[in-house]
């Protein structure tokens, strides 16, 4: 049985900043200017905006991002809590306003100078307040697990234990981003690709994580449009229908430390995503030709090769080592070079990846694509949607 | 009467685009494989990226052909023939709206996505190229002419870095017909 809410509506615009490593700009100034782009992309005027939806982290205020835009009536606006994690949940909520009539056009939005005016990599503060946030962290953060590295690296050093991973494996992953990035004009690391030996030789940041296994600080920003699939047929650019956009937290679910769970390496909650996304869209791993998986530690990309069904439990690493992952293999993933490769914008650069891809547009474009699936963080309540092209 | 050159400004142009191949030969070069890359990514001709290695073998062939005299006329052609063909693939794309395409060009360092405008910038050396096809008036070159010519390559040189560093910042992407259905 399929959703209600599949192909209701589309990301018919696309647009992004540059990015860099000191955007010499405001994080708002970085959101009007993709805003902008992506309304130019899809051919619609800055006052026909009535919807806006972004994420936790994104420190730019709807009400200052829409008076800014010159925008007239906000009818819906959202911003999803874990960061990451919600990186495809704009699309769900926006799909959902469009499809229910609260919303015509809606923008999705992240910017970010996470590299130059804060560290997303360094050590986690706790806010200094006793509530529930605080208590999460009190298990981790005071005995020094307190980067998101360090988080990552106990689920990556559990799924190499049980399943035979090797640091090598979780290197092929950065080696095929970078080699997607490094033709990719807007990537950071763009004409850099590197080897597995290079891999290798990058120093540790968290054993079983070297430096070449952990995604870039960036600045720069992304937004997305969306509006209902009828309107869709009308614009200037090839729809990216929402064929289907879930969210998901399962049992014991922590904030990037889940730890107390029976399996700590299943992603349980991106399992959820990604029942509900083949649910919904009668679709099954078969139909997806290539996937934007979330990358901000390398390890993390192989269980969700697993959850999403594109090869068997612990045998990513075989899917890997056989070049499944790269342009020309049975998943080319991250075709934008990643946030490994490209920027880390919180995943929505990947969003705006999977549309160029059901556009046909990407520098890296997969042959014959009609389905997308695009995830967001691991390790935190997630989300994921399957964008596609029409029948 | 058919339009002939001076000899001085012949080998200036000649000398200006020996350069400007040399140049790009070896950007090129310098990572064979990324080049390979990209050049699959135009998605032209299937089977292209095997091939890529011959872009900067004729293009440092085009740079040395230009210096000579015998060889000036065929590496002039084939000059041309390059830069149009580059052009043909980057309309090509922006028409099917892969604008996001990396041009190649600007130097190892230049990160830039392809646009109209490059377009426009290859119809012109490949026209002005032909330029150094044209008859050369039998003056001798005189020792002055030799000052002329290397001056002459450097200010092009100059001109041309500014010219393309400029338009890459305020000239438009489009074509204008990308969004047509």
């Amino acid at each position: 049985m399929t959703g209600v809410l599949r192909d209701q509506a589309a990301v018919v615009g696309i647009g992004a900043t540059e990015f860099a490593k000191d955007s010499g700009r405001s994080e708002l100034r970085l959101a009007l200017e993709a805003i902008r782009a992506a309304l130019e992309d899809a051919g619609l005027a800055l006052t026909e905006v009535d919807g806006l939806c972004t994420y936790a982290m994104d420190k730019n205020p709807e009400i200052e991002v829409f008076r800014h835009l010159g925008g007239r009536a906000l009818k819906f606006f959202t911003r999803t809590e874990y960061g990451g994690g919600a990186a495809c949940a704009p699309l769900l909520q926006a799909a959902l306003a469009v499809h229910a009539g609260v919303a015509e056009v809606v923008v999705c939005y992240r910017a970010m100078n996470e590299r130059s005016q804060y560290r997303f990599g360094q050590a986690f503060v706790p806010p200094p307040l006793a509530n529930a946030e605080s208590a999460n962290w009190a298990w981790t953060v005071p005995f020094g697990l307190a980067t998101p590295a360090a988080w990552v690296a106990m689920v990556a050093r559990r799924y190499m234990h049980e399943y035979g991973a090797t640091s090598e494996d979780f290197g092929r992953v950065s080696v095929a981003c970078r080699r997607h990035a490094a033709c990719n004009p807007h990537a950071w690391f763009y004409g850099k690709p590197i080897t597995l030996a290079e891999h290798q030789a990058s120093r540790w940041i968290v054993e079983p994580l070297h430096l070449l296994d952990c995604c870039q600080e960036s600045d720069g920003a992304v937004a997305l449009v969306v509006t209902s699939a009828a309107r869709a047929r009308h614009l200037r650019q090839k729809p990216a229908l929402i064929r289907a956009a879930a969210q998901g937290a399962m049992d014991d679910q922590m904030n990037m430390t889940s730890f107390y769970r029976s399996d700590i390496t299943a992603l349980s909650e991106m399992r959820l995503v990604a029942e509900q996304l083949y649910a919904s869209s009668g679709l099954s791993p078969r139909d997806i030709q290539t996937a934007v998986l979330y990358d901000h530690f390398s390890p993390f990309v192989l269980p969700q090769l697993e959850v999403f069904g594109f090869c068997g439990r612990g045998e990513a690493k075989d899917f890997i080592r056989d070049g499944g992952i790269e342009i020309g293999g049975h998943l080319p993933v991250n075709t934008h070079g990643g946030q490994l490769g490209e920027a880390y914008i919180h995943g929505l650069n990947g969003v705006a990846e999977a549309v160029r891809q059901v556009r046909g547009t990407s520098v890296n474009q997969v042959a014959g694509v009609h389905n997308v699936l695009v995830t967001a963080g691991t390790g935190v309540p997630t989300s994921g949607a399957i964008l596609a092209s029409a029948a | 009467m058919a339009a002939m050159i001076d000899p001085a400004i012949g080998t200036l142009l000649a000398g200006a685009f020996a350069l400007l191949f040399a140049s790009a030969a070896l950007h090129k070069a310098r990572d064979l494989a990324l080049f390979a890359q990209i050049v699959a990514a135009y998605g032209v001709l299937p089977g292209a990226a095997g091939l890529a290695w011959l872009v900067p073998l004729a293009e440092a062939l085009v740079s040395a052909g230009l210096l000579l005299p015998v060889t000036r006329w065929a590496a002039a052609a084939t000059g041309s023939g390059l830069l149009l063909l580059y052009a043909a693939a980057m309309a090509l794309n922006l028409l099917r709206g892969r604008r996001e395409l990396s041009c190649g060009c600007g130097g190892p360092n230049e990160r830039r996505p392809i646009a109209a405008w490059m377009v426009w910038r290859n119809l012109f050396l490949a026209g002005t190229l032909r330029v150094v096809s044209l008859p050369w008036t039998d003056r001798p070159l005189q020792p002055v002419d030799l000052l002329t010519v290397a001056a002459g390559v450097a200010v092009t040189a100059l001109i041309y870095m500014s010219a393309d560093g400029l338009l890459a910042r305020i000239a438009p992407r489009t074509l204008g017909r990308e969004h047509l259905p």
